[in-house]
Parts: C-alpha cells; structure tokens; sequence
C-alpha cells in the first residue's frame, strides 16, 4: 500500500470536522426559583403591590 | 430579653409526629370531619393535618381532583398557629431573591416565607425531615386573623416540597409546561418559559374531542424504565386546566411563537438544557442537580424532542399529531 491509498481510505471514513461551539439556553433565573408571580397584573406575595393574603389564580406561570 | 428561635427539632417532631396527639382520622382507618387533606399528585402522597384549636383548612378548586380517601402517605405535615420570630436559627443555604428562603437545621430543612407587604417576620414557615417525609407548617398568627379557611401549602410551599420529595427519592422532575393525553392516547409536553404559548396551546387541545389537558403550567416527569410517564398537577396557570391523570410521553416541544407552524429535531445536548431552562432546579442541593440533569438526559434519550413555532390557531393539533406521528 502506498501513501495516495492509505490516505484516500482515510478520507471515506474520517468524518468532516465540526468545530465545537458553546451554545447558550436561556433560563429565567425568577421562575426557576419559584419566585415570580405570573404578571404585574395579578397581585401575590411577590409583587410590590401585593395585596396578599389573597389566592392568586396563576402562581409564576 | 429576646425569645430564641425555635429548631425544627424544638417544635416536637423529634418526639415523634403525633406526639400526645390522637393520630389523625386517616390512620385509624376512619372517615376525617376535621378537614385533614390527603392527596396525590405524580404518585406522591400527602397528608395535611391540621392542629386543633389551629387554621380551617382549604382546598383550592384545581387540587381537589387530586385528593383521595385512601392511601398510604409519602408524606405528612402537621399545620398549625405559631408566633414567628424575624430572627431564625440555623445555615442559610438558599435565598430566592423574593418570597423564600431555605435554612439547613442540623437534620432538617426550614423554608421561611415573607413578603414586604406583610412585614418583617415571616408569615409562614416550614420544617421538613432530611429526606422530606414529614413536616411541619407555622403559620404566623397575627397576619391571620381576619382570614378564614387556608390552603395550607399555599405557593410556593407545594411545588417546593414535592421538587425536593421528587429529587431526594429519585423519582421525577417538575417542568415548566403544558401536558396533554391526545385522542391516541400519545402524551405530548409543550415545555417553555412564561410567554411561551403553554396555556395558548393548552387551551387549543382543550377544544379537541378526546383530549385530556393534564395542566396549562406545571407537570412532573417520571421514568420507569424506558417509559416517561407525564403526570398532571394542581399548579395550573391562566386557563386553570389540571388532572391527576398521566400518560406515557410521546414526544417534547419547546415553544415559540412564530409566523407558520414549523419544528426542527433537537439533539440530546439541546434537548436536555432546554428542558432544564423549563425545569426547578435545587441549586442549593449538588445531590438534587445531578439528578436533575441525568433524569432530564434520561427523557432526552427515551423521548423525541423537538422545537415547535406555531400560530396560536387550532391547526397546530393536526400538525403536531403529523410531526409525532400521532
């Protein structure tokens, strides 16, 4: 086997190369943490205005 | 002279739950009328009993398919009145930036819940055993008065002990999404973060014949073995859509709101950050995060996943049913 073979039979089975790439997922550090009320719309515990004790319909959605 | 913080050990429960106390209707065998609360959600059992003289109890309308009569509870919680204290023994070890903070008391975990608007003593406090088997609710007294019946495990105590009950027995993962049992009886998770579409798209399949919508907001993932079970909760958001029911997960869409309805395949790396961004993680607890991220590469592995855009019109149903082969 000379040289020009072993590299074309290196060729067909050596996958094309990919450089790595960091890919960054957001994440909502306030839902995360259960801390979020759904919108300033609704009042709840979390809010400035909050008129709790109250029963809010939708809790960090 | 200033009054010591009590320990979660201090409030009785190193004596044992009951103490000198009867134990509640439910254990005897018996029908409750004191409003003790026993229910189940993802295959975990709750007992809420409540001290007497202590707080009426109250079930919200979304928990209440949730309960049971008879069951075998995972875990039991004792509630009841308390003088909360502003100052608070032991290692705080967690701070949410708004409603909670989580302090580490030798054997035990105490969640304590304050609100600007109320003060700055805690309303309410809660004391769980290491393994998150049993605990005890404070409820301070004089923020109460002029209330009547309350939801003893009121946001965000529930979803906070069933997380740590779900991660410490290895059992599942609450996610931020919408679940749904279609007509073939495939299970389908619209996972994503507040503004995504879930309770749009809950609100879509609702509309269709055969279809159940286990929750608009929050549903817990369990593995057994190659099978993902999704499982309905009480923690509903706008469209107050929740079941107890669970069904076998056919496949994952993360959401996006977009022009036309278009999906693309994500690999398991992609996958499995996405659904942890639409997870809660404990980051306060290494043991929970590793298992947080090997059960959610777990559902990657057993799961096709997929990122969905779509126009918020019921045309969506048909063509998530084509993509999932359903």
């Amino acid at each position: 086997m000379n040289q020009n073979q072993h590299d074309d039979r290196g060729s067909e089975t050596r996958k094309r190369y990919v450089k790595p790439e960091i890919q960054k997922v957001d994440l909502t550090p306030e839902e995360a943490v259960l801390g979020a009320c759904k919108n300033g719309a609704s009042s709840g515990p979390a809010q400035p205005r909050c008129n709790f004790p109250s029963a809010c319909s939708s809790m960090g959605s | 002279m200033t009054a010591k913080p009590r320990t979660c050990a201090a409030r009785g429960r190193g004596v044992g739950l009951w103490g000198p106390r009867a134990a509640p209707a439910w254990v005897r065998g018996e029908a409750s009328s004191r409003g003790d609360v026993l229910l189940t959600i993802a295959g975990v059992t709750v007992a809420v009993v409540a001290d007497e003289p202590g707080p009426a109890l109250r079930v919200e309308d979304a928990t209440k398919p949730f309960l049971v009569d008879d069951a075998t509870p995972d875990v039991t919680i004792r509630v009841g009145w308390g003088q909360l204290l502003e100052a608070c023994d032991g290692e705080q070890v967690f701070d949410s930036g708004a409603l909670w903070r989580l302090y580490r008391q030798r054997d035990s975990f105490l969640f304590r819940f304050s609100t600007p608007a109320l003060g700055s003593v805690p309303y309410r406090e809660a004391c769980f055993d290491a393994r998150f088997t049993a605990g005890d609710v404070r409820l301070h007294r004089p923020y109460f008065e002029t209330r009547g019946p309350l939801d003893p495990l009121e946001y965000p105590l529930a979803e906070l002990l069933f997380i740590n009950h779900l991660h410490t027995h290895r059992l599942g993962v609450e996610i931020h999404g919408c679940g749904v049992i279609d007509r073939s009886g495939a299970g389908y998770l619209f996972a994503g973060e507040s503004g995504a579409g879930k309770t749009t798209m809950a609100r879509l399949w609702e509309g269709q014949t055969g279809v159940t919508v286990l929750s608009d907001d929050r549903v817990v993932l369990r593995a057994a073995g190659d099978t993902v079970w999704m499982y309905g909760t009480p923690w509903h958001g706008d469209a107050r859509l929740a079941s107890p029911a669970r069904v076998s997960v056919a496949g994952v869409f993360f959401l996006r709101a977009r022009s036309e309805h278009v999906w693309r395949p994500l690999d398991r790396p992609q996958a499995a950050a996405r659904l942890f961004a639409c997870s809660f993680p404990p980051f306060y607890s290494a043991s929970g995060l590793d298992f947080t991220l090997a059960a959610l590469d777990a559902v990657t592995a057993a799961v096709p996943c997929r990122e969905l855009g779509f126009v918020p019109d019921p045309t969506v149903v048909d063509f998530v049913r084509q993509q999932a082969g359903g």
